[in-house]
């Protein structure tokens, strides 16, 4: 009906905290890997420049704003495959290279590239990230603190993502939304946040002394609590 | 609450947990058996948290209630939170006329409040022609995890008036017999002298002329012009067809309803009775009247009732419209005028003004112009083509057919149509 139909892309407040989110989990995952910050801020740089290109092609600028997002595009493949082809241990690339596609696909699904935003490229850049964080558990990289840190900080982005898609659906871009994306992704962080909080203080109770068996069969009996939830 | 639907998205978060659990489990890995815990908390999340309907309050205040066609009117909205629990995530579209359209800003807006906060956003339409309802605003409310939501509209009375005088009205000259304007043909009381004739049983005493009688020995009777009401029946195409219009301007319906109600003022204010009816969608009928009282109820019937509903009808909706010519014809008055607005893009209307016609009943066409002509490759449309031939035939069965091209004001195209006729 009329201009603010057209322009139900993702929410910019939610799509910034998502982004930084992802970025902020593949750094603190990055651990004594080499070259992990400069790379992580080539491809920030790269998404910059791909997200300008789709704004001024949207508002008609396409003779810009096409060679611009190509440019993007291709400053954000030469930082994951800089990243990949350094020479470093294969098992440091292996678990974090899913990350860096991970955040470029997060972004490109917000930016959007095409459409008014995409919920599976939201779930897969997340997924990536996910795949990072279970690696690093994997590895034994990391502890059980930052593991929880990033396994929420994944999940912020993944809410964040798909908030700023919904909220971009129902509102568009154009409306003023930033009180609610805070609140919503404050809420998420802080669900996280206690919920990691438990997890930390069981694990003080069982530190040592428990077996593999006896933590898998606390996992079944909490995945049938949730079912008797009535999930 | 009991409306409130699932959204399902935290649904994904299960597969994280289990993947990793199952990682965990196969690679003998405790830590991402403690990670998988942490999906279990996600997953219930959405659970633990619910949302019970919003009770919101809304405010429009609009920056001019009368205003000129063509100029800017800002509306500013004010939503509070009237309920006693906090609303996390609320999503309102304001309910803007469907025929004005927004130029600035946007009338959505997304926030948080608090119990008794308000909030307020802004935008700028243009005004059209016509007087324009503010829908419902419709409100999305979900609980913190987004897991929840409810749907609501909220009511609020906000109406743009932006309608003008017509000067005059189209009518029929032979039957409108409005007192002091248009003599009728007919004799009768009144204060113009009109004939005499010979004298017959049951005259008014007071009338006979009594010069001539002494004069003659001839009793006659003075008869002077009638003065009588004219009764006019507006009569709005709002048949599921019409609902069609150009490319980024009100459809047909909109532009009739607006020349309806300035037409049925004009009328009412040359002390004649108007009527309401409707070709469409819903029945609607209001017989002819004058006064105050009749005039706000008229107005109040073509801003509100649903047969005038400027969102179009269900695709396959179907109207009989033959049936309801029969209805109305059984409802009018001998000598009742009527006032047809249609923008003619069915036949059906052709038809029905011809049955009126067949009836003795004087039918005037305002057309609303809605079709489109490609000016610039010199070519018309087939819409375009097929309406002239309708507005043709009419006029051959001696319609008055005023054809109303919509971009300038109705009472523009009346007066340069007076002029012609008049010399």
């Amino acid at each position: 009906m009329n201009a603010t139909h057209s322009n139900s892309r993702p929410t910019l407040v939610s799509s910034a905290l998502a982004v930084t989110a992802a970025a902020a989990v593949l750094l603190a995952l990055a651990g004594d890997a080499t070259g992990v910050g400069t790379w992580l801020v080539v491809e920030l740089v790269g998404l910059g420049i791909v997200g300008l290109g789709a704004a001024a092609y949207r508002t008609g600028y396409r003779v810009v704003g096409l060679p611009l997002g190509l440019v993007g595009a291709a400053v954000c493949a030469v930082a994951i495959g800089g990243f990949g082809s350094q020479g470093g241990p294969l098992s440091e690339l292996l678990r974090l290279v899913p990350g860096f596609l991970g955040l470029a696909v997060l972004a490109a699904a917000l930016v959007p590239v095409r459409g008014d935003g995409s919920r599976s490229l939201v779930k897969l850049g997340a997924g990536g990230l996910f795949a990072c964080v279970v690696l690093a558990g994997l590895f034994q990289t990391a502890d059980l603190t930052l593991l929880l840190g990033t396994a929420v900080g994944t999940i912020v982005a993944w809410d964040a993502g798909e908030h700023a898609i919904g909220v971009g659906e129902h509102l568009g871009r154009g409306a003023t939304t930033w009180r609610l994306e805070a609140s919503h992704v404050l809420a998420t962080t802080l669900v996280g946040a206690v919920g990691a909080a438990v997890v930390l203080f069981a694990r003080g109770f069982a530190n040592d002394g428990l077996s593999l068996a006896s933590f898998a069969m606390v996992f079944v009996a909490l995945v049938l609590l949730t079912v008797a939830l009535r999930w | 609450m009991s409306d409130a639907r699932r959204t399902h998205r935290w649904r994904g978060v299960l597969v994280l947990t289990l993947g990793a659990a199952g990682v965990g489990l196969l690679a003998k890995r405790p830590l991402l058996l403690m990670l998988s815990a942490l999906g279990v908390v996600y997953a219930v999340y959405p659970r633990l948290s619910s949302v019970s309907e919003p009770r919101l309050d809304i405010d429009r205040r609009v920056s001019e209630e009368n205003p000129q066609a063509g100029t800017s009117v800002e509306v500013t909205t004010t939503v509070q939170n009237v309920g006693d629990r906090p609303i996390f995530d609320l999503r309102v579209v304001d309910g803007v006329p469907p025929a004005l359209a927004v130029t600035d800003g946007t009338p959505r807006f997304g926030t948080a409040l608090r119990p008794g906060e308000r909030a307020s956003f802004s935008y700028t339409m243009t005004a059209k022609r016509g007087r324009h309802r503010f829908e419902a605003a419709t409100a999305i409310a979900r609980d913190p995890s987004g897991g929840h939501e409810v749907e609501v509209e909220v009511e609020t009375d906000t109406e743009v008036d932006c309608t003008t005088d017509v000067g005059t009205a189209p009518l029929r000259s032979q039957t409108l017999d409005v007192t002091g304007q248009n003599p009728a043909d007919s004799g009768g009381s009144g204060t113009e002298f009109h004939q005499t004739r010979a004298y017959r049983r049951g005259d008014p005493v007071g009338r006979v002329d009594w010069n001539r009688y002494a004069r003659t020995g001839e009793l006659t009777t003075i008869e002077f012009r009638e003065e009588q009401t004219a009764s006019v029946v507006v009569v709005v195409d709002a048949t599921p067809g019409a609902y069609r219009g150009r490319e980024g301007e009100p459809h047909a319906v909109v532009a009739a309803v607006g020349a309806a109600q300035q037409l049925a003022e004009t009328v009412l204010d040359g002390q004649n009775h108007v009527g309401l009816s409707v070709l469409g969608t819903d029945d609607l009928w209001l017989a002819p009247s004058s006064g105050r009282r009749h005039r706000l109820r008229l107005q109040e019937l073509l801003a509100t009732h649903s047969a005038f509903e400027a969102r179009p009808p269900e695709p396959e909706t179907t109207v009989d419209v033959e049936a309801q010519v029969e209805t109305l014809l059984a409802r009018l008055e001998d000598n009742t005028q009527l006032l047809v607005v249609s923008p003619l893009l069915d036949d059906d209307v052709v038809e029905a003004v011809q049955r009126f016609e067949a009836e003795r009943h004087r039918v005037t066409l305002v057309s609303p112009d809605v079709t489109v002509s490609d000016a610039g490759a010199g070519g018309r449309t087939l819409a375009a083509i097929e309406r002239d031939s309708r507005l043709r035939r009419l006029r051959q069965s001696d319609v008055t057919a005023v054809d109303w091209e919509t971009t300038e004001p109705l009472s523009a195209t009346l007066h340069r149509r007076t002029e012609a006729m008049h010399g």
